[in-house]
């Protein structure tokens, strides 16, 4: 069962080849042997076998919607209120969200069976999931390497078998990274198309959440749940969704298909350059046009990103004090004492290296250097991008430079494990739809590719990854069942 | 000129972040890092670029003014570590006699 897809599985169910409570049971006991990896924070097996009771009779009824009775798991990022919201912190550890957020609620809607919340770094800040406070994720395909981060616990789950598919959240690549690194696929969305309320904040201009699949099909089907105008979001756009599935057999000749010469710089694997080269010969066969970008702005790309993903946290991160909700230090005498020890007590080294990095690029005498002039820079990479997608349909490249690394690994200098993110982060700044597919695999560990597309422009980016996985196979490929 | 480690203890302080000698130690080097990684950011020429603050650029939607009658003092009770009678208890910030 858990190597069907999501149409294989609708179809199952509403033809009673098996309830939803077998499978939720499948998935549970999966999620049981698979304990080594850490994917999940928490698990609510009556929950699940509740809701998928409830699903079963939906389905008995000829009142199931195409989801009904699909288990899935949510990053730990996301409000739910039958299960704690821990974001990956200590200083969340124990909160219980008073509401849902709205992705939470249009999913349940459909009747999905939500069995855990997946494990992630804290606050969503990192490429490895070694900043979680409930311990690092490791890779199904090699448990002595990371899964990729932030949302590393939805991408090993899915890339296991231990759900169909999973929630995760994408600032500079959180969604994509981790798809990369467990041989998943993975979209960020436009900014604005998937509604953020219920989903804690790190860098609000940059946030988006997204869906994490096997195949790209599957990703149309849960982007045509997730995504819808939300009034409780500020930022969410009200434009007609179109029908993400249907959109998925667009032809591909005569798409233009960017090429950046940057992405192929001497520190990106040769096996990852082969494999985007082998990619675009396919679609090169296929009649899409190949025409080489240049993008002089790639390499501000990683800096203007780190300069305004931590001004924001800054900002967002002040809400912990210690009082209203979250982490409280157990030892203070006065009411400054209080909110600094239950910030010290509640937030991991990353947490406050972003914190401070942001309050300092914030602060009198450097805001307009840094702060002001990345957010000028962050324009002009968005106008170099956006013009760039007027002769281009797609930029194609990797999705990072090189395959999984080790966990564990010491880096003196945190900015070497940010260069992680180097091909990532431009889609956060520009507000662009991006995703990651698996495009082959070096030394045992999967590839990604990333296709970057227009504001909106998702159909086009769903159809041409389809294309290609209706032509490879690495998007089925699946890790050693002794490792997950 | 003060020193990295020096202005990061007052940064620590205004962000309300506690910091130890050790810590403050690898912070300022982390940040040092951090800030020299974003240094190539002032080289570049933006005379005329607008900061942009937001992918879209749209203006801010907002919600009509209409009153709710939802006491939330139940949940936010729940989520508070200590709280009573409908308040947050924190340390007592006024002393008595002054």
């Amino acid at each position: 069962m858990h190597t069907l897809s999501l149409p294989e599985l609708a179809h199952a169910l509403q033809n009673k080849q098996f309830s939803s409570t077998e499978l939720t049971a499948h998935f549970l006991k999966r999620i049981h042997l698979a304990k080594s990896l850490n994917a999940f924070i928490s698990v609510d097996e009556e929950h699940a076998l509740a809701m998928a009771t409830n699903a079963d009779k939906l389905l008995q009824q000829g009142q199931a919607k195409y989801l009904t009775g699909i288990p899935l798991a949510h990053k730990d990022i996301f409000c739910t209120k039958t299960m704690p919201t821990t974001c990956g912190s200590k200083m969340l550890a124990n909160f219980h969200a008073p509401y849902q957020a709205t992705l939470v609620q249009h999913l349940a809607a459909q009747g999905t069976v939500l069995v855990g919340k997946t494990n992630m770094d804290e606050f969503a800040m990192g490429s490895a999931n070694e900043n979680s406070y409930f311990g690092p994720v490791k890779n199904p395909w090699n448990l002595d390497y990371v899964p990729g981060g932030s949302s590393g616990g939805s991408a090993a789950a899915v890339a296991a078998g231990l759900v169909p598919f999973a929630t995760g959240s994408d600032t500079g690549g959180s969604i994509r990274q981790p798809a990369a690194f467990c041989g998943i696929s993975g979209i960020k969305p436009t900014y604005g198309l998937v509604s953020r309320f219920g989903m804690v904040a790190y860098a609000s201009s940059l946030d988006q959440a997204g869906p994490m699949a096997r195949s790209v099909e599957d990703l149309a089907y849960i982007l045509n749940t997730m995504s819808a105008f939300d009034e409780n979001d500020s930022t969410s756009v009200n434009n007609p969704r179109p029908d993400y599935p249907a959109a998925l057999n667009t032809p591909v000749k005569s798409m233009r298909i960017g090429l950046p010469a940057s992405f192929f710089q001497p520190q990106v694997d040769q096996d990852i350059q082969q494999a985007m080269t082998a990619a675009l010969k396919l679609f090169e066969q296929a009649g899409a046009d190949i025409v080489e970008l240049n993008l002089p702005l790639q390499s501000l790309w990683v800096p203007c990103y780190y300069v305004i993903a931590c001004a924001e946290a800054s900002s967002n991160l002040s809400r912990y004090d210690g009082i209203r909700f979250g982490h409280r230090t157990a030892n203070a005498d006065s009411l400054s004492e209080l909110i600094t020890r239950s910030r010290d007590e509640g937030f991991g080294m990353e947490v406050k290296r972003r914190i401070l990095t942001g309050t300092y690029v914030l602060s009198s005498g450097y805001f307009d250097d840094y702060y002001v002039q990345a957010q000028k820079v962050r324009r002009m990479i968005q106008q170099e991008l956006n013009e760039a997608l007027t002769k281009v349909d797609v930029i194609l490249g990797p999705t990072t430079p090189t395959c999984a690394f080790k966990l564990g690994e010491t880096v003196s200098d945190p900015t070497q494990r940010y260069l992680a993110d180097v091909f990532t982060v431009a889609a956060n700044l520009a507000g662009l739809p991006a995703l990651s597919i698996p495009a082959g695999t070096s030394k045992g560990l999967p590839i990604g590719m990333q296709l970057m597309g227009a504001h909106f422009s998702e159909p086009r980016l769903l159809s041409l990854a389809h294309y290609y996985q209706q032509h490879t196979s690495w998007h089925q490929a699946r890790p050693d069942e002794q490792k997950g | 000129m003060p020193t990295l480690e020096t202005e990061l203890t007052k940064i620590a302080a205004l962000a309300c972040i506690g910091m130890n000698n050790d810590s403050a130690k690898l912070l300022a080097h982390d940040v040092g890092a951090i800030m020299d990684f974003v240094e190539q950011l002032r080289a570049v020429n933006t005379a005329g670029v607008a900061p942009m603050l937001h992918p879209l650029d749209l203006h801010q939607r907002l919600r009509s003014d209409e009153a709710v009658d939802e006491n939330q003092v139940s949940h936010l009770a729940e989520m508070a570590p200590l709280f009573a009678n409908e308040l947050y208890l924190v340390p007592k910030v006024i002393e008595a006699g002054n």
